[in-house]
């Protein structure tokens, strides 16, 4: 028979148990299988973030399917993205080349089963020269826009945060506004994040299909289909020993 | 014997216990629960604290205390100096856009120590709507900003900002 003195302590230790659980659950996730884990021995594992110039509590470590960095060719990114197939569509307006100087630009246009089109901007450089936040451009060619962030769930678990931006702009000869969604991030090799190391932008953009929520869920999809698993990068730096 | 080591185990577990939990129970820096206000300020108090710290933080670029500031789902809008009509205004949604708009936006145009704004308070319990007029220099922006407020867990948060509405004089 238990007496009075033996479940206040097994009350105590209960209540002990529940703080430390409290206390601890943040570590105890990855343990648990709801991230997953990440080695930096895996080329393929990236930085990503909102943001190149400051990292952004959105800093995330993700495991892509294809390799997203200067030491490789952004043109071996796949051209068959799940329902999606691209062709490769270069720049031809050579200022833009001019002004950003970028080491790598990929541009393609992807279409869907459903007809729908979805570009793919890759920019990659080793400065601050080539990145120019989206919404700057937009700004500066007289587009109204909305700005937002929004998450992509991985199919291996975790999530990468993109900066949407919802723009609109009446052209003179068009009966309505012409409208884009933008989603996009940036792509590092590793957690030290240096310039010279390269950055990759990745960009999506396309018109507004249904409400912006469904055209966000459809570059998530794209989104979801290049990047496998995402999870903390301090858990990066402690798997590389650093 | 036995009792008395159960007592004792028990003494030194629940001391434990209190001890972690007070350490889970931190006290909140969301908003004003963030800034060292003087003991017994009023909310008007707390609220103008808030404005003016986002004034003195857009300055010294301090980016975290800046975020620190504002509540979860908040918004920035700029009503383009068409106070009457929103269909021409711009969004930053959510904390992320927020702080994107004063990394990418305000910052490098390197903010000036500005007058401590002239504020309006109209409180209505949580809720507090801020109008502001800035005076930097010899420019002035009459009314030119307006703040939401809304008290969550003691503490005073910005849960929106509303700028250039000022209208443009034909």
């Amino acid at each position: 028979m238990l007496n009075r003195s033996t479940l206040t302590a097994g009350a105590v230790v209960l209540l002990l148990v529940m703080g430390l659980a409290v206390v601890y659950w943040p570590q105890l996730l990855p343990a648990m299988g709801s991230a997953p884990p990440l080695a930096a021995a895996d080329e393929l594992t990236y930085i990503t973030d909102l943001d190149f110039w400051q990292r952004t509590p959105r800093e995330r470590a993700v495991v892509a399917a294809a390799h997203f960095d200067l030491q490789h060719d952004l043109n071996d990114v796949p051209l068959i993205v799940g329902d999606w197939t691209g062709v490769n569509e270069p720049e031809t307006n050579q200022e833009v080349l001019i002004l950003l100087e970028p080491e790598q630009y990929i541009q393609r246009l992807y279409t869907d089963s459903a007809g729908r089109y979805l570009w793919l901007s890759m920019v990659g450089g080793r400065s601050s020269q080539p990145f120019h936040a989206p919404d700057i451009c937009y700004d500066a060619d007289g587009w109204q826009y909305d700005l937002g962030s929004h998450p992509t769930r991985l199919d291996e678990g975790g999530e990468i945060y993109g900066l949407w931006l919802h723009g609109r702009k009446q052209f003179p000869d068009a009966a309505t506004p012409t409208e884009h969604v933008v989603y996009y991030f940036y792509l590092f090799p590793d957690a030290q994040r240096n310039q010279a190391d390269g950055i990759v932008l990745f960009k999506l953009t396309s018109t507004r299909y249904g409400a912006l929520e469904e055209t966000l869920a459809m570059h998530e999809e794209f989104v979801r289909a290049l990047f496998r698993k995402a999870g903390d990068p301090a858990e990066l730096m402690r798997n590389a020993g650093l | 014997m036995h009792n008395t080591l159960l007592r004792s185990m028990t003494a030194w577990l629940l001391s434990g216990a209190v001890l972690l939990l007070a350490g889970c129970a931190a006290p909140s820096t969301a908003g004003s629960c963030g800034l060292a206000l003087a003991a017994g300020h009023s909310d008007d108090d707390a609220i103008r604290a808030v404005i003016e710290a986002e004034g003195r933080l857009v300055v010294s670029q301090e980016i975290d205390a800046l975020m620190a500031l504002w509540a979860e789902d908040a918004y920035v809008a700029n009503a383009k100096n068409t106070p009457d009509d929103d269909t021409d205004d711009q969004f930053w949604r959510g904390l992320d856009a927020i702080r994107h708009r004063y990394v990418r936006m305000v910052f490098p145009g390197a903010p000036a120590a500005a007058l401590p704004p002239e504020l309006t308070i109209d409180r209505d319990g949580v809720r507090a709507v801020v109008t502001a007029t800035t005076r930097i220099g010899s420019e002035v922006a009459p009314a030119g900003d307006r703040w939401v407020l809304i008290k969550r867990g003691g503490c005073w948060q910005i849960a929106s900002l509303t700028y250039n509405l000022e209208a443009h004089q034909p």
